[in-house]
């Protein structure tokens, strides 16, 4: 599986780094089995797989940062030097030098009681003299596209935003002029709109200082974006290799063609088939005010929705939106400050007590992270039955047998009853946590990003069981998600919220094709498509659009 | 399962639960033990003196009849002294923490769960309690209360009464995180009230954290007892207690030396043991400590995509 047949032997630019048979293993299972790579001077190979798929370990491997009771063999050449060989010190003069880095999470890589101009100027002084220090760091904030390289380098990291960090980070990272990138989930937890700025960035680094860049990504649009070439890897293994637009366009591998199938398509939305009758849930003017040192920040502003039994409504918005406080206000979590908000007629932020309970017999939640949604000392039978528990007097045999329905009706095993959490996959929990949520049959169902931490693959299948259970028991449904995508395979109607606000509210079929709204058309034109060719027509179109804004 | 298999890996952790073992079946077998012996901690014993008082013959008479020697002044067998006395520091420090931990866990669970002002009250408490000079009140309690109030009990209770602050304190502070968690949030969702959420979601997670803390709050219980009866304020004579009989013995120290050395060496072996069987419960219980390597979720991923 060395895959000779799949490497371009024509491509321009001298080789960078050449990772050869790299294998990482632990207690002598191998994590990463026999993965080699070139990567050439202004080109970007992206490295795409699942989790558990070793994407981040061969990156780290490459810097000599694997755990330490990882065993690693092969060799991986920086201009010929073997780096699985080096020294400890040559290590440390070639992280940061000549090769940069970019971590998934920029907030947790900055050291939040230093300044971000103090961290860059570390980067660069560890690695040579440093003249004219401050002249160096503004030219590298400038050139990672941040406005006003002063203030960022007088500010804390709290004092910038998520993308502005991930600037800085990359800035950092090509502080010593590196010939390679290693950039690990760059995007990750970024919102879309800034996500295609980040990629529009590292795309000028390449083609502007030709620097390689080694992209590890599960997003498939992400790679229809950036890379020039895919390496694919499951458990370890190489499946596939090639030139980005074989590779996503005509795939070769069974595995490569069900991760792209797996992919949420812009295709098809649900049919729209609105039985006129009241709506199971109302907000009414709705608006939730947190009072924080220096002002207020308004989480909701005024805000009308009804959703209707038998209806998905797709809520979508970038982080700090409001969506998932809208969400919590629905569930009775979270208070309002003035408006109402009303399920099955009676007022939630009212309610107290027996009337709050009964309201809340009528409503399932599912969340985001399945891996906290259960409780780690109750099995999974007693996750389910815990709604039955709490309201109904089904007890003993009868609680068992409604308890296996429920995971028949989430298509798990009825021995998974017996199990505890950590027993289960990303995907098996959610489906656990879907299956408490029906528990009581509800009339709504809140899904608050109920599919962002899961893998593609599984994500597909948790989606189309939502679907299917959608339809099955008719319930109404409020889908959270900052995925248009997704939201587009679920949802009846669309919401598009921005800073509290509504910013565009209708048919699925209208709103994600023919926006009224300039936000909304940018958030569709930002959200990547696994099509090189598609995605290239989607960017320039993206990049018009924040233009003119 | 595997935490009883962790905790058998560490070897510090088994040689203290042996010694603790020990140490209660001895405690609880001392009658037993005395009968065959033929020697109680109570009669007299005046032929194993010498004139002055001081026990007869080496290491405060050792023999085959004392194993630990005998007292000075009453000549009662000192092995049946300390075998008695770990009855008194056993029960002692095992209600007095059952006091303490129930307490402080009651009260760090409503402190962390409820938040707001009861949490800023409750925490305040906790602060004077652990800056109180907790001896002196004690010293000065045990002095005030009826003669007719049973002595050992009031001893469970004031040690007990001084342990729940500390315990207090984590409860509440793991109760903050995890009522941060999905779960908790989600079982708010369902309809559970304030009290079910407590019972059924928080105190499970808790059952780690209170165990750990109540291996340690033992030896410590037991370090106060010990405290109070060296100081005379303890359990009434002649009741044996391992604090009084070495409070007795620094008087003798020049003439016997060897009579501090048993209940000492029996108070200092039951404190160490505990402490490390607290440690290694503690690494044993919290497996990012014992975890070698964070491996990612094995990918069971695919295949539950293609089996659906």
């Amino acid at each position: 599986m060395s895959g000779e047949a799949g490497r371009r032997e024509d491509a321009p630019g001298d080789v960078v780094l050449a990772i050869e048979d790299l294998t990482v293993t632990f207690d002598g299972d191998p994590v990463v089995d026999g993965v080699s790579a070139v990567l050439r001077r202004g080109r970007v190979l992206a490295l795409v797989g699942e989790s558990g798929s070793g994407k981040s370990l061969t990156a780290m491997s490459v810097l000599g940062l694997q755990p330490g009771d990882a065993v690693v063999t092969g060799a991986v050449r920086l201009a010929g030097e073997d780096l699985l060989q080096a020294a400890p010190a040559r290590l440390r003069e070639v992280r940061g030098g000549a090769i940069g880095t970019v971590f998934q999470e920029p907030a947790g890589a900055f050291d939040p009681v230093r300044t971000v101009g103090s961290r860059l100027a570390e980067a660069v002084q560890a690695h040579g003299p440093a003249d004219g220090l401050p002249a160096r760091i503004r030219g590298l904030l400038a050139s990672a596209g941040l406005s006003d390289p002063d203030r960022t380098a007088r500010s804390y990291p709290h004092e910038l935003s998520g993308g502005q960090l991930q600037r800085a980070m990359i800035a950092t990272a090509v502080a010593n002029d590196p010939v390679l990138l290693i950039a690990d989930e760059p995007t990750t937890a970024l919102d879309v709109t800034v996500q295609a700025q980040i990629l529009d960035l590292l795309r000028r680094l390449r083609d502007e200082r030709g620097t390689a860049v080694l992209l590890i990504t599960h997003d498939m649009g992400v790679v229809a974006d950036l890379a020039d070439e895919v390496v694919v890897l499951r458990r370890g293994r190489v499946v596939e290799r090639g030139d980005v637009r074989a590779v996503l366009t005509v795939p070769q591998h069974p595995y490569t063609r069900e991760l792209l199938a797996s992919v949420p398509t812009t295709a098809r939305t649900p049919d729209a088939e609105q039985p006129e009758e009241a709506p199971v849930a109302v907000l009414r003017a709705a608006r939730v005010v947190h009072r924080r040192r220096g002002g207020e920040v308004r989480a909701l502003d005024g805000v009308d929705l009804g959703i209707r039994r038998g209806e998905v409504v797709g809520l979508v918005g970038e982080s700090g939106s409001g969506k998932t406080t809208l969400g919590r206000v629905l569930a009775g979590l979270v208070p309002l400050t003035s408006g109402a908000a009303e399920v099955g007629g009676t007022d939630v932020g009212a309610a107290r007590g027996r009337r709050l309970r009964a309201v809340r017999r009528r409503l399932g939640v599912v969340f985001q992270d399945p891996a906290s949604s259960l409780n780690p000392r109750d099995t999974v039978g007693r996750s389910i039955a815990e709604p039955l528990r709490l309201h109904s007097a089904a007890r003993g045999p009868a609680r068992a047998e409604r308890v296996r329905e429920l995971l028949d009706a989430v298509r798990l095993p009825a021995d998974a009853a017996g199990r505890y959490p950590h027993e289960l996959s990303g995907g098996q929990r959610q489906r656990v946590a879907i299956a408490r949520a029906l528990a009581l049959g509800p009339d709504l169902l809140i899904a608050d990003e109920p599919t962002s931490a899961l893998d593609v693959s599984v994500q597909a299948a948790v989606l189309d069981l939502l679907e299917d259970l959608q339809q099955r028991y008719g319930f109404a449904c409020l889908f959270i998600s900052h995925d248009l995508a997704v939201v587009r395979r679920l949802a009846h109607t669309v919401v598009v919220l921005r800073d509290g606000r509504i910013v565009e509210h209708g048919p699925a079929a209208t709103v994600l094709t023919d926006p009224a709204d300039d936000y909304t058309r940018l958030l569709l034109a930002a959200a990547p498509v696994p099509d090189p060719a598609r995605q290239a027509e989607r960017r320039a179109a993206f990049q018009r659009l924040a233009a003119v804004r | 399962m595997s935490v009883l298999r962790r905790l058998l890996r560490d070897p510090w952790a088994v040689v203290a639960a042996i010694v603790v073992v020990l140490f209660a079946a001895a405690a609880a077998a001392a009658p037993l033990i005395t009968g065959l012996t033929g020697h109680d901690p109570f009669t007299y014993d005046l032929d194993a003196l010498d004139g002055t008082g001081a026990p007869q013959g080496a290491f405060g008479g050792v023999s085959a009849q004392h194993w630990f020697g005998v007292e000075p002044l009453t000549g009662r067998d000192l092995f049946a002294i300390v075998l008695w006395g770990a009855r008194t520091s056993f029960t002692v420090g095992v209600l007095a923490t059952a006091v303490s931990v129930s307490l402080g866990t009651a009260v760090g669970l409503i402190a962390g769960y409820a938040g707001g002002w009861t949490d800023r009250v409750v925490s305040r408490i906790v602060d004077v309690m652990l800056g109180f000079p907790s001896l002196i009140f004690m010293i000065s309690l045990t002095a005030i209360v009826a003669a007719s109030f049973p002595r050992p009990l009031l001893i469970v209770l004031v040690i007990g009464f001084f342990g729940w602050p500390a315990v207090a304190r984590v409860v509440r502070g793991q109760v903050l995180s995890l009522k941060q968690r999905s779960f908790v949030l989600a079982a708010q969702a369902m309809g559970a009230g304030p009290f079910d959420v407590m019972r059924r979601q928080l105190l499970p997670n808790l059952a780690a954290t209170v165990v750990v803390y109540a291996t340690i709050l033992v030896p410590a219980a037991i370090g106060t007892e010990a405290a109070l009866s060296f100081l005379g304020v303890g359990v009434p004579p002649p009741t044996p207690s391992w604090g009084r009989s070495i409070g007795d013995a620094i008087s003798w120290f020049s003439v016997d030396p060897a009579y501090v050395a048993f209940p000492g060496g029996a108070l200092f072996l039951v404190t160490l043991a505990f402490n490390l069987l607290g440690d290694g419960l503690r690494d044993a219980l919290d497996p990012r400590l014992a975890r070698r390597r964070p491996r990612s979720a094995v990918a069971p991923v695919v295949e539950e995509a293609v089996t659906r």
